[in-house]
C-alpha cells in the first residue's frame, strides 16, 4: 500500500490557519531569493502552479494566490507523527519521502475485514488526529501502489492490479509512468514509442540497447511488474550518499564567496555524517553556473572521511577555475558517496597525522555543542552565515 | 501573509491529556482568548525543545506561539496580516 498526502504543506498550513480554506495557498520561499514552489493547494494548482516551479512565475500564473514561505520543522515533526500512525496499520513501514511511504499490510487487512476498511480506519485516525487527508493506492507491487495512489487525489482509494494496470496506463503516454520524465520520454518516442502499450510491446534487449540497464527498468515498469519488498526504517538499506546543495541568493563571482559557501555545505554534510555513523571516500560537488550549466566534479579518497576540513578542501580544488572570476555562480552542492557505516573510531592515513587526529578531536568537540545547544551555537570561521 | 515576530507575552496554559494548551495571552496589555489549537509541534534546539502553537482568537486573529523549554519563556512568533 501506497500512501500520500495530500497537498502536504498545503494542507498543514491550511489546518493552521483556517480562512485559508478554498483559497489558493502556496508554499516556497522569498521570490527575491529565487526560491521555487515546494508544493500548492489543489486550487492553486487550478491556475497551473507546479511544484518546482519559481515562485516569480507561480505569482504571474497566480497573483492572488496566497504565498507562505513555510515552516519544514513543522513538516518534519507531522512527518513523524505521521509514521507513527502508519505503525498501527502494518509492522512494516518504509517512509518514502517527507510525505509518503509504503505499508505493507499483507495479512493486516484481515484484522478490519478488508482493505477497504484498513484504510478507512487509517484515513479517520490521520484526520481526527492531523487534520489531514490522504490519497491511498493498494496495488501487488510498489511501483503499482504508488501509480494508484495518484489516481484519485485527493482523499481518494485505488485498489489496481496488473489487469487495472493495463486498461488504466496502456492507452496513456510513457511519462505517466513513474520515474519516467521529459527527457526519457523524448528519447523513447524518437525510436516510436509513445504510449504505455507500446513501450510494453518491445522486448528487453531492445530498450536495453538503447537506454543500457535503464532500458531494463523501463521494460519491466511497462509491464505494471517490480519490487514487493518493504523495507522498514531498521531494515531500511545502508545510504548511498548524502548532499546539502543551495541555491545562492545572487550569482557570486568571488571566490571566497563560493569558498565560504562550500565550507558551510562540507559542514552540513559531515555533521550528517556523523549522527548517522558513516563515513564515505568519494567526494562530489555540483556547480550551476548563471547560464544554468551545471557541472558535476569527484574525486575518491583513500581514506573513507566524515571530517568537514577533508570534504572542504577535497570540494575546493575540485571546482574548475573558471568558475567565479569568469562565469558567475548559481548553485553550489557537496555530496559524499561510497559510504560505509562507521566501525570504531576513523581511521588514521597511513602516516601517523596528528593534525587529522586534532581535526577528529575538534569535530567531537563541535557534534557536542550543538547537541546540547542547537546547530547555530557554533559554525566554522568562515563559512557562509 | 504571515508576519515574523519576536515579542515576549504573557500566557495562561492548561495541561490536559499529557499536552500544554496555551489557553489566553496578554500582548501589549490586551488578553487574547484562544478559541482553537489548529497545530502544535516542537522542535529541538540542542537538549532543548521549543513548542510551537498555531492558534486562533475569539476574534478570529491567526498567531503562532512559542514556548522555549531553556528560556521558560512565551513568544508570539507569527501573526497573521491581510
Amino acid at each position: 500500500m501506497h500512501v500520500d498526502m495530500d497537498a502536504f504543506f498545503a494542507a498543514i498550513e491550511i489546518r493552521n490557519a483556517p480562512h485559508l480554506r478554498g483559497k489558493p495557498v502556496i508554499i516556497g520561499g522569498d521570490a527575491r531569493f529565487r526560491s521555487v514552489v515546494s508544493t500548492c493547494s489543489y486550487e492553486a494548482r487550478k491556475y497551473s502552479v507546479k511544484s518546482g516551479m519559481s515562485i516569480a512565475q507561480a505569482k504571474r500564473l497566480c497573483p492572488d494566490g496566497v504565498y507562505i514561505s513555510g515552516n519544514l520543522s513543522e513538516y518534519v515533526y507531522t512527518a513523524a507523527l505521521l509514521q507513527r500512525i502508519f505503525e498501527n496499520y502494518s509492522p512494516v513501514v518504509e517512509p518514502f519521502s517527507v510525505d509518503e511511504a509504503f505499508l505493507d499490510i499483507t495479512g493486516c487487512h484481515r484484522i478490519y475485514g478488508t482493505a477497504e476498511n484498513l484504510v478507512k480506519e487509517m484515513k479517520k485516525e490521520i484526520e481526527g488526529k492531523l487534520g489531514l487527508t490522504c490519497s491511498v493506492g493498494i496495488s501487488p507491487n510498489k511501483l503499482l501502489a504508488k501509480m494508484a495512489s495518484g489516481e484519485n487525489k485527493p482523499n481518494g482509494l485505488t485498489i489496481m492490479d496488473r489487469d487495472d494496470f493495463k486498461r488504466i496506463f496502456y492507452p496513456r503516454p510513457v511519462n505517466s509512468l513513474w520515474g519516467v520524465g521529459e527527457s526519457t520520454k523524448n528519447a523513447l518516442n524518437k525510436i516510436g514509442i509513445f504510449t504505455v502499450r507500446d513501450m510494453a510491446a518491445r522486448n528487453q534487449e531492445e530498450l536495453k540497447k538503447y537506454f543500457g540497464e535503464n532500458g531494463v527498468g523501463l521494460s519491466v515498469i511497462s509491464r505494471g511488474q517490480g519490487n514487493t519488498e518493504v523495507f522498514s526504517y531498521d531494515n531500511r538499506p545502508l545510504d548511498k550518499s548524502m548532499s546539502h546543495e543551495t541555491t545562492l541568493i545572487a550569482d557570486i563571482s568571488e571566490i571566497e564567496k563560493i569558498y565560504s559557501t562550500l565550507l558551510w555545505l562540507s559542514d552540513k554534510v559531515a555533521r550528517r555524517l556523523r549522527i548517522d555513523n558513516y563515513h564515505g571516500r568519494t567526494i562530489s560537488v555540483k556547480v550551476r553556473s548563471s547560464d544554468f550549466k551545471t557541472i558535476t566534479r569527484d574525486k575518491t579518497l583513500t581514506c573513507p572521511t566524515d571530517q568537514c576540513m577533508v570534504i572542504f578542501e577535497t570540494a575546493r580544488k575540485l571546482i574548475p577555475r573558471e568558475y567565479g572570476p569568469k562565469e558567475k555562480v548559481r548553485l553550489l552542492g557537496v555530496r559524499v558517496s561510497n559510504l560505509e557505516k562507521k566501525r570504531g573510531e576513523n581511521q588514521l592515513a597511513l602516516m601517523e597525522d596528528f593534525s587529522h587526529e586534532k581535526m577528529i578531536k575538534n569535530s567531537k568537540t563541535i557534534d557536542i555543542l550543538r547537541d546540547r545547544f542547537g546547530e547555530s551555537v557554533i559554525s566554522y570561521a568562515g563559512a557562509k552565515l | 501573509m504571515y508576519q515574523d515576530m519576536d515579542e515576549q507575552i504573557e500566557v495562561v496554559a492548561v495541561f490536559e491529556s499529557h499536552k500544554m494548551k496555551p489557553a489566553r495571552f496578554r500582548w501589549n496589555g490586551r488578553v487574547y482568548k484562544i478559541s482553537e489549537v489548529t497545530g502544535d509541534w516542537n522542535t529541538n534546539v540542542g537538549a532543548y525543545k521549543v513548542h510551537h502553537f498555531a492558534v486562533v482568537d475569539t476574534s478570529s486573529n491567526f498567531f503562532q506561539l512559542t514556548y522555549d523549554e531553556r528560556q521558560t519563556s512565551w513568544m508570539i512568533s507569527k501573526i497573521w496580516v491581510e
